[in-house]
């Protein structure tokens, strides 16, 4: 017995039958539940707009420093042009380069990580499992995502950050890996469950005629049913990018957050969202460091934006592709 | 009986020892912390007031404006994502443009980082909304009244980082009710709206429970979206009025953490504290997980 | 003997007064190296360059457990640590007075407040805090 076949619930008052009529009542209801189902494009659109609008001042106040969010400078007390990111400082300076260049180094390092990781599992889940296998196994990595980011900070700060220092006796105990690590954890469960989709979504027509042909279980999967999956398991590698991209409380415990410009895996890093948290909170409304943390913030919008239609679209494509038009949710 | 050949092995063994590894993982961070910090939940470490050094515990006021803080973010957030759901689910025709842009709307608010909702909710919230209330009825105070952090605009702000994990849960069990309950109801008589307040709801119960439920267990967790928009790091009592500060389980996680006067005397403390966290958010991820399992197999049957 | 080892440097993030001091008064205006660990708590700093050999930081004296406190060498020549007396006669020049900040309103209980905080039970909590308290009569 299920919730479904249960009767419906509370009789029908008699006085309702035969009357179809919609009163004007509910006539005003129903515009109103259409007007509150409008309320989360209000709230997109003003996510932009406000951050925006603190940021904004950047282009016509104080002009003369833009150049300097992204050009390398040559500062008075350093030795060649560089990208620095002072912003409490005299005179502060605030060039995002290293900050972007300490997001795309613990990003990538996570994704190297948790991609092939999570894709490994979901082949397993989705092609190899035995059914019951499948039901715990594929809930409980679910549940990772479960964990807040914060638990994975403090998890990484004393844990993680302990293992390698150990492991490598590395000079700097808070690094891009050790943060990179703990962001992988968040990143497993979003590549995971797309990419089993993508992976399920395979017609099982083409299973078959490939073991028709002679062709062994193994071949199958990675000659078969992964690239015919392959732009949904993409669109899960983007979209887990855009989630690392987007974290905060992980990289902001666990990365050392210093400002590096390099590109060793093992010196530490300062990520834009670590930035936004760690100095948001002391800095004067109004002034050029606030309204360019709120510049970063569009640019961490727009960003995000972009990676999650270019990972959904993909994923609409590969369902048509495989199904025909009509199987689009 | 086919012999298996060495190919098929070696990808059951690489791919099963993925499998083991992730699993492995979260055994393993569950197992470190819950063995550390279980034993420090003594009533007094949870139910009491805090002292001098928040080494000694004493979280109550930690757990109480946590739990108002999701209690306010929930009564705003349900409302309005089941009744998005059930526009999108009842009222929209299926392939109209407005639903298309509705369900694009609840996708990118998905994809929004939680730190940009903090700066959203500084400087729409807290600066904008506030600002505007201070102006018009509190000219007159010597200070912000409404124009600064508080449990409310956190609550606010976390209403709507978890609005499309509503919306999709709810939308996803509406969907799971077949038509002719639809249509029987229709030919009884009953206009839309009784369709939906008597028979689509009360059918779609349990997915939307699932839905608070796991919008309870993400808006729990978040600390970045309230760091600049109402956790205060510490006070002695809880929040009393929607425009108070309030102290946040997740928050003085990171605040143990990085921020004790002693990190080696806080440690006991900070593991009791994630055990905490992890209950309130863990535990109902599970619960979640389970409740949608059953009513999945039941739309199966 | 030296080991050939880079020494760690534990910063503050740039949102701490504790950072802007040692900016201006230390560093005299220069900036860190970028290389400079930011932590979000001087508790984070100590934590740090107890678990690293070669880790160097800064902080308020009162969260300084578990580390080795560096001394300072004065005009005289002399290496002197921070304490109540150093700190006040200007031997140890790191030390900087915490503010309270109050609007203009006048009276009532912030007054009190104020008053309490000159006053001998509240120099005895700061001291129990690690704080040097206020002299009397200030």
């Amino acid at each position: 017995m299920t919730a479904l076949a249960r009767p419906v619930r509370g009789k029908p008052r008699p006085s309702l039958l035969g009357s179809t009529a919609t009163p004007r009542w509910e006539r005003i209801v129903e515009r109103l539940i259409a007007a509150v189902a409008f309320v989360s494009v209000a709230a997109v659109l003003s996510i932009l707009a406000f951050v925006a609008r603190e940021a904004a001042p950047l282009f016509w106040e104080g002009r003369e420093h833009l150049p300097d969010l992204i050009l390398p400078r040559q500062w008075a007390g350093y030795d060649a042009p560089a990208h620095v990111w002072q912003p409490v400082g005299f005179p502060p300076k605030h060039d995002v380069v290293p900050l972007l260049i300490g997001t795309l180094k613990i990003t990538g390092l996570a994704m190297l990580v948790a991609g092939p990781i999570a894709l490994l599992s979901a082949v397993y889940i989705a092609e190899l499992a035995p059914r019951r296998v499948r039901e715990v196994v594929k809930p409980a990595i679910e549940l990772f995502a479960g964990i807040p980011s914060v638990v994975l900070g403090f998890f990484s700060l004393v844990f993680i950050a302990h293992f390698l220092e150990r492991l490598f006796g590395l000079t700097y105990r808070l690094n891009a890996l050790v943060a990179a690590l703990g962001l992988a954890l968040t990143i497993i469960p979003v590549v995971f469950t797309v990419s089993e989709d993508a992976l399920r979504a395979v017609p099982k027509s083409l299973r078959e005629a490939s073991a028709a042909l002679g062709a062994r279980r193994w071949q199958t999967t990675l000659l078969v049913v992964v690239p015919a999956a392959l732009p949904g398991i993409a669109a899960a590698f983007v979209l887990g990018f855009g989630r690392a991209i987007g974290e905060t409380m992980i990289v902001l415990m666990a990365s050392g957050i210093a400002p590096v410009v390099d590109a060793s895996p093992v010196s530490s890093a300062r990520t834009v969202t670590a930035t936004i948290a760690a100095e948001l909170g002391e800095t004067a409304r109004g002034g050029e460091h606030w309204r360019v943390l709120f510049a970063l913030g569009v640019l961490l919008f727009l960003i995000t934006w972009a990676l999650d239609r270019m990972g959904a679209s993909a994923v609409a494509r590969l369902r048509r592709r495989l199904h025909g038009p009509e199987a689009e949710s | 009986m086919k012999r298996v050949s060495r190919g098929d092995w070696l990808l059951s063994a690489a791919t099963g020892a993925a499998v083991v590894l992730v699993l492995g993982s979260l055994v393993a961070i569950l197992g470190a912390i819950v063995v550390r910090g279980a034993p420090v939940l003594s009533p007094k470490f949870v139910f009491g007031s805090p002292g001098a050094d928040p080494a000694d515990g004493g979280l109550l006021p930690v757990i109480l404006g946590t739990v108002a803080c999701t209690l306010l973010m929930t009564v705003a957030c349900v409302p309005l994502g089941v009744t998005t759901a059930v526009w999108l689910s009842e009222y929209a025709p299926r392939t109209s443009t407005l639903a298309g842009i509705v369900r694009s709307a609840i996708r990118n608010l998905a994809a929004v980082p939680s730190i940009v909702f903090g700066l959203f909710g500084l400087g729409f919230f807290v600066l904008f909304v506030g600002g505007k209330i201070d102006s018009v009825f509190y000219a007159q105070a010597t200070g912000p009244v409404f124009a600064r952090p508080a449990i409310l605009w956190s609550s606010l702000t976390l209403a709507l980082l978890t609005l499309p994990v509503v919306v999709v849960t709810t939308e996803e069990a509406l969907r799971t009710i077949p038509r002719d309950v639809r249509e029987a109801a229709f030919a009884l008589g009953a206009t839309r709206l009784q369709v939906v307040w008597r028979v689509i709801l009360p059918h779609a119960k349990s997915g939307i429970w699932t839905g608070v439920i796991l919008a309870v267990s993400r808006g729990a967790g978040e600390v970045a979206p309230i760091l600049f928009t109402g956790v205060v790091g510490w006070q002695s009592r809880a929040p009393t009025d929607a425009r108070d500060g309030f102290m946040h389980l997740g928050n003085h996680v990171y605040l143990l953490a990085t921020q004790a006067p002693d990190v080696e005397r806080a440690q006991p403390a900070l593991y009791g504290t994630v055990v905490l966290l992890l209950l309130l958010t863990f535990s109902l991820n599970i619960a979640a997980v389970i409740l949608r399992h059953r009513s999945r197999a039941g739309a199966r049957a | 003997m030296v080991p050939d080892w880079p020494v760690v440097l534990y910063s503050r993030e740039n949102s701490s007064g504790t950072y802007a001091y040692f900016k201006e008064h230390v560093l005299k205006k220069a900036d860190f190296v970028a290389e400079a660990q930011s932590l979000p708590g001087t508790a984070a700093v100590m934590y740090a360059v107890s678990h690293d050999r070669y880790g160097i930081g800064y902080g308020g004296v009162s969260r300084g457990h578990g580390v080795r406190l560096v001394p300072l060498v004065s005009k005289t020549g002399m290496d002197v640590l921070p304490s109540a007396r150093s700190a006040s006669s200007g031997e140890y020049p790191l030390a900087r007075p915490l503010l309270v900040y109050r609007t203009t309103e006048r009276g009532g209980e912030v007054d009190a407040f104020v008053r309490w905080l000159g006053e001998r039970p509240a120099r005895a909590l700061a001291l129990e805090a690690g704080f040097f308290p206020l002299e009397e009569g200030t």
